[in-house]
This record gives structure tokens, sequence and C-alpha cells, in this order.
């Protein structure tokens, strides 16, 4: 009997994983406050030009994937941009602008000419004359696929250093679609999310 | 006593000194000092006058011979939609995915032609390769929870018909790495940053490892490791691969 009572228990427990959106906020003990997950939306009506841009230097907030052209160290900030800092002298890497690319993650550069991925395709950037870019050209190519849930440690190089997370949840603000597409995931403190998302 | 002091010295030079033409994914394959290097976890990598970008299941191969005005020459379905990077050797591209690495061939490099797969477990991670040696991490990043954590070593020399050399399952969560003369540098998630020596293939031996730089991908470069990870962006002289020293860290905030 107890036998099958936790069977019961853990086949419903695996239900759950199944699904990673609930409506139902009092469904599973959810937190009045939890830390978690909100959507970065992108509106698809604007113009991509607009939103490649650099601004002063700003703090590394994560560090994603990393790239090296001449004395440059290029930093990615996982769905945001680049961080750029003059690395003559490696003791004393000094930051010199900081490139907004929405929906970026990789970068390559040759010539002092930067690509960049964003969403539906590749942006081409000037960088020669850094911190002042000039963006050269857009090459639209497939459309990424929209995603309903906010990555997971490891996941696009989002990368907290979480060892594999056992507490079970990830709650996030579920996706609104009509706010645009979902271009990436913020940490946010949320208050009583009706989404969430197992990890084992 | 002082001249062989000196001798010794230069002596130890010469049989460290971590190699210039490492095998970091990046523009070395391309022989152009004109691009730039990346991480093993890269989506994008040059080799010639193309540049190669992974988006989805779908390679793209840019002509970039006119860096101003790339021209996008072809798009090639990998038939395989968990493709999380991409490596140049300047013969082959390589493909991390999630159940095993892809090899094209570039014969033609604006066309790269489906050579082989090296299935394995499903799990996620990169891939480097050295010589006839390719080195693929499997890590349980909880998208690929199913898979292991390790590391294979992989012949390759018959790029039609790679074949498993050894499996070392003595890691915790092996991400990036870069490849400089006889070393791996792995990153080893919450274990640390590992020195490999990989002198012999079939017993690579831990030589060291820097417990508190959690990282996910290294660049070997020009006697310089940079390594990124959850505390930021860390910077070690690799001169002496068995003597690594810290020189500056980017801190996150």
């Amino acid at each position: 009997m107890i036998l099958k009572l936790f069977l019961f228990f853990i086949s419903v427990s695996m239900s759950f994983f199944l699904v990673s959106c609930r409506d139902k906020d009092n469904y599973m003990n959810v937190p009045e406050e939890v830390q978690g997950y909100k959507p970065v939306y992108f509106d698809t009506s604007q113009n991509i030009f607009s939103l490649v841009y650099s601004t002063a230097p700003m703090p590394v907030q994560v560090a994603g994937k990393i790239y090296i052209f001449k004395n440059f160290l290029f930093v990615g900030e996982p769905g945001k941009g680049v961080h750029v800092f003059d690395n003559i002298d490696p003791a004393n890497p000094v930051p010199v602008a900081f490139i907004n690319i929405p929906y970026n993650f990789d970068i390559a550069v040759k010539d002092s000419i930067m690509y960049a991925d964003t969403y539906m395709g590749l942006v081409v950037i000037n960088i020669s004359a850094i911190p002042d870019i000039q963006v050269l050209q857009f090459i639209k190519s497939l459309s990424n696929s929209s995603t309903g849930t906010p990555p997971l440690p490891g996941e696009n190089t989002i990368f907290n250093g979480t060892r594999r997370i056992s507490s079970g949840k990830i709650y996030f603000e579920c996706v609104d679609f009509s706010k645009g597409v979902v271009v990436g995931w913020e940490s946010a403190t949320l208050r009583k999310p009706k989404c969430y998302q197992s990890t084992n | 006593m002082n001249k062989i002091l000196i001798f010794f010295v230069l002596f130890l030079f010469t049989i460290v000194a971590c190699d210039k033409d490492s095998s970091s994914p990046a523009s070395e394959s391309g022989m152009n000092n004109n691009t730039g290097s990346a991480g093993s976890m890269s989506k994008f990598t040059f080799n010639g006058n193309y540049l190669y970008v992974v988006q989805g299941q779908f390679l793209q191969v840019y002509n970039v011979v006119n860096a101003a005005s790339p021209v996008l020459k072809n798009t090639i379905d990998l038939k395989n939609n968990a493709v999380e990077t991409i490596f140049s050797n300047g013969t082959n591209l390589f493909f991390g995915t999630q159940n095993g690495m892809l090899i094209y061939g570039l014969s033609n490099p604006q066309s790269p032609d489906y050579l082989s797969t090296y299935t394995h477990l499903v799990s996620c991670d990169p891939v480097v390769v050295s010589g006839n040696l390719a080195y693929v991490t499997l890590s349980t990043g909880t998208r690929c929870n199913r898979g292991n954590n390790q590391l294979e070593v992989i012949d390759i020399s018959d790029v039609r018909n790679p074949v498993l050399l050894r499996t070392y399952t003595s890691f915790d969560n092996p991400k990036g790495m870069a490849i400089s003369g006889n070393y791996l540098y792995l990153c080893d998630a919450m274990e640390g940053f590992k020195v490999l020596d990989i002198t012999d293939p079939m017993d690579i031996q831990e030589k060291s490892t820097l417990p508190s730089v959690i990282a996910f991908d290294v660049i070997a470069k020009n006697n310089i490791l940079t390594i990124t990870g959850k505390d930021g962006v860390y910077q070690y002289d690799c001169t002496d691969p068995l003597n690594l020293k810290f020189i500056s860290k980017i801190n996150v905030q």
C-alpha cells in the first residue's frame, strides 16, 4: 500500500515535470516571492539598426563567451551585447565600450569588422574606431525560434555556476507573446509566478 | 655556479613554453592574422575567406573576402537541431552537438560536405581537434541530464570513420577546452580549471587545478589563457603550463 502511494506520488510528480506552465498559482505551494527569471522581449517591428549601438563601458553582469582580436578582448553579455576591453596590458584590461546588440551570443572579427548574431540574422559592424562603431549591414537569415521557457544553466552559455540544481523548480514569468518575441531572460524577483520548469 | 643556474633556467624554458600555435578554435586555422580567436563554445569560425555560422540546425557560409561586405553563399541543413559548437582545423569542420560530433569536409569551402557522425550519449558540449585526435567533453547540463560527465578522445585520422580511443570519467562537469602543445586546458565547472598533460592520449594525466576558477570556456593564445566563467574573466600566463600565473581578472558585478 505504502509502495503504491509512493508510486502514485512519483507519477504525479513526474507529470508535473512534463509541463512547464501551470495556470493555477496555488497549485504547488508557489512561493509568495521567489527568485526566478522574466522574459526579455524584442519587438520585431523595431529597426535593428537603431538597436545596435555603443555606449560607455558597463559592468559585466554575466560573463558569456569570450573573443580576442588583436589587443582587444570581447566579453559577451549573453542576449544583450558585448563588452570591449583594451587588453594591450593583460594585467590591466581597460573597458572601452559596451556594444548593445539584442539577442547576441556569438561574435567573430576579421579586419576590424565584427560579425554578431542577433534576432533573425547577422549584424555587420565596423569597430575600427571603437568606441565609435558603424553598423554596416544586417543580413537577415533564418528565424530564431522563440522560446517559452528560460534558459537552464549551461544553455545559451548563460552560466550561473550552479551545480545541477536539485531543488527541482526554476520559476519564471509566463511568456506573453503579444509583447513580441522572447530574446532572452533575466533574473528577477517574482511574485507568485505561474510558470516554472523542473530541472530534474 | 651562476652559469649553471642560467643554463638550467634556459633549459626549463625550452621544455615548457606554451605553444603559440595553439589549437584553440580560432582563426589559426584560417592562417590569417586579421581574424580573431574564439573559445571552444563558439558558434562562429573562420576558414580562409569564409565565415561559418551555426544557427539552429543550419550552417551558414558567408564569403568574407571583403570583410565589410559579407555575402551569404550557402545554407546547409545539418539535420541536427542541437548543434552547440563549431571548430575548424583548416581541412574539416567539427560540430559539437547534443548527441555527437559531426564532421564536414572543406575541400570546397563554400559548400562543406558531410563526412561522418560520431555518436555519443545525449549530452552537451564542444569539440577541439589537434592533429589526428578530437577531444570531446560531455557534460550534464540540465537540458542534457541523461548524459555523462566525461572527456572522450577520438581518432579522426579517417574523418569518415571516427573511432573512440578512450573515455575519461574523472570529471565533474567538463565544458570548454583549449589545446596548446601537449596540454589540454579544461573548464570543469565547479571542480575548477584543470591542466591535463595529453602527451599520451591513452594516458592523459591531470597535472594541476585552479579550484576557484569556475569556468565554462577558455582561449589559449600567445602564452595567455583567457578564461570565462561564473565570477568573471581571468587571464593566466601559461608559459609554464605546470605553473599557471595569475595576470588579471575582470569581475562580474
